[in-house]
């Protein structure tokens, strides 16, 4: 329950970065409007997480650590609650793209399973990138200079958006891949439900990964001094 | 019955060093704990809280450490320090919330009670409070819940007096139910002298004086006096010897008064007298 709470503080240190949120996701329903199959909004949506996931860090300042570090709690509650607060991003862009999802099937379009198979794996890519990113933060320290934390927010984002994109090039929309589309996509393509399979395990991985993560970044923390 | 206990504590920093620090806080009792700029004041304070985690020694409070049980230690400390520590982005009512999810024994109403006491607005962003403004919320926050000792940390700069009495008026309170203590760090000594019941005196991260505060003026006599008339064996006894227009001042142990001639002025020395003279001695 603490962990939660940490979570709530840190919404409400970045809560004027998350007043644009609703802007965002308007942008990725304009995306799939303008005709892209829905793993373009899905993507853009993981890419606006990365970016919000590590929002926090910039919203250090020593001082803060008279407040935060006293509340009654542990360096464990501290660190799960700023993983999921991350995790929650990620959680968004699936809830997101789920109602897109949705809304495609009712209004009689077929979600082919191999876009369910692109997403999993496009999710677990998200997870890893924001677990990495907490990691570096948590091991470098989380008053970083805001340039480094800058660049540390924005360059994965923007990396992991543009290599979606670089391998869904060839995909102008749903059902258009065959054997000449990109080697990945088309064994996706062949492969159907298995590969659903494939990519709820690489979450489950993703997820364990991330697990791994929160356990490091405690074990840092607890030899850290916040002043 | 003792509520803070401080033993062997060290902290290691590549430019400084906290050395041995040993002391005792029985509970209803307020300490001051006073050096000079970088003399260690607020590493210890930090490692108390938790804030720094300490190369050695030992912190209980109630006899319970923070590496035994974090939760309960830190439910015990209400903390103030120099710097303003709530978030800029945070309202009133962040705080509010987030000291209720945190602390079971937070009180709202005393808490919106010194919200109207002090005059502290609500829906104004905290980041645009006035200094004095700032440290009376913090002050709003820890004595709004059951804490047991109070870590101030220069929480005073740059107050008005008025307000200033009025912080110590608090404090006096804050201990008088006998069971609650107040560790202090400030450069206003004269704040000091008037709540303080100990007083830890540190230097270069190193003790130079630990004492009740009324023993420590008892012990010591403040001379004043022409340099010529000072004697082989009285002068090594002074301590922080300054020279002025009409002589010399310095501190002289009360036990070695037998030294003194008639040629000598001396009197009982206020807390700031001893401690600058002990700094004078250091250097």
């Amino acid at each position: 329950m603490r962990a939660i709470h940490f979570m709530m503080i840190d919404y409400i240190k970045v809560k004027q970065q998350l007043y644009f949120m609703p802007l965002f996701i308007v942008i990725a329903l304009v995306l799939w409007g303008q005709g892209f199959s829905f793993l373009m909004p899905f993507s853009y949506m993981i890419f606006v997480a990365i970016i919000f996931a590590t929002a926090p860090f910039g919203a250090c300042k020593r001082g803060d650590a008279g407040f935060l570090v006293l509340l009654p709690s542990t360096a464990a509650h501290r660190v799960m609650g700023r993983f999921l607060y991350g995790m929650s991003f990620a959680g968004l862009a699936v809830v997101c793209s789920g109602i897109f999802m949705a809304y495609y099937q009712i209004t009689g379009y077929e979600i082919e399973t191999w876009t369910v198979a692109v997403s999993l794996f496009i999710l677990a890519f998200c997870i890893l990138v924001i677990t990495l990113e907490f990691l570096l933060l948590y091991l470098v320290g989380e008053h970083l200079a805001p340039q480094l934390l800058g660049i540390v927010r924005v360059a994965p984002a923007m990396a992991s958006f543009f290599a979606i994109m670089y391998v869904m090039d060839d995909v102008k929309e749903m059902g258009n891949i065959s054997m000449d589309s990109s080697v990945g996509l088309s064994i996706m393509y062949h492969m159907g439900s298995e590969m659903v399979q494939i990519g709820g395990i690489a979450v489950a991985a993703a997820l364990a990964i991330w697990a791994a993560a929160i356990v490091i970044c405690v074990k840092v923390t607890k030899r850290r001094d916040f002043v | 019955m003792e509520l803070l206990e401080v033993k062997n504590l060290s902290k290691h920093y590549k430019a400084f060093d906290l050395q041995n620090i040993n002391f005792t806080l029985p509970k209803g009792y307020i300490m001051g704990y006073v050096g000079p700029n970088g003399s260690g004041k607020s590493t210890t304070l930090n490692l108390i809280t938790n804030i720094c985690k300490s190369s050695e020694g030992e912190i209980r409070i109630n006899g319970i450490s923070c590496e035994e049980d974090a939760v309960a230690y830190k439910e015990q400390i209400g903390y103030i320090g120099d710097e303003f520590y709530f978030p800029d982005t945070f309202k009133v009512k962040n705080i509010r919330r987030v000291l209720k999810n945190f602390y079971p024994t937070f009180s709202e109403e005393k808490f919106d009670g010194y919200l109207n006491k002090w005059k502290l607005p609500e829906k104004k962003p905290i980041k645009d409070f006035s200094r004095g403004m700032k440290v009376m919320l913090m002050f709003a926050s820890v004595l709004s819940r059951d804490t047991k000792l109070l870590v101030l940390d220069e929480a005073t700069n740059g107050l008005d007096p008025v307000m200033r009495t009025e912080i110590l008026e608090l404090l006096q309170e804050y201990v008088m139910d006998g069971e609650r203590s107040v560790i202090f760090s400030t450069h206003i000594l004269s704040d000091l002298e008037q709540i303080a019941d100990y007083i830890y005196f540190i230097h270069q991260g190193r003790t130079v004086l630990y004492d009740a505060k009324d023993e420590l003026i008892e012990n010591y006599l403040l001379i004043k006096g022409e340099r010529s008339a000072v004697s082989g064996e009285l002068k090594k006894e002074l301590i922080g010897v300054i020279d002025n227009a009409y002589g010399f001042e310095a501190l002289l142990p009360s036990d070695k008064a037998g030294l003194l001639g008639s040629d000598f002025h001396y009197e009982k020395p206020n807390i700031d007298q001893i401690v600058v003279h002990y700094i004078k001695d250091g250097r």
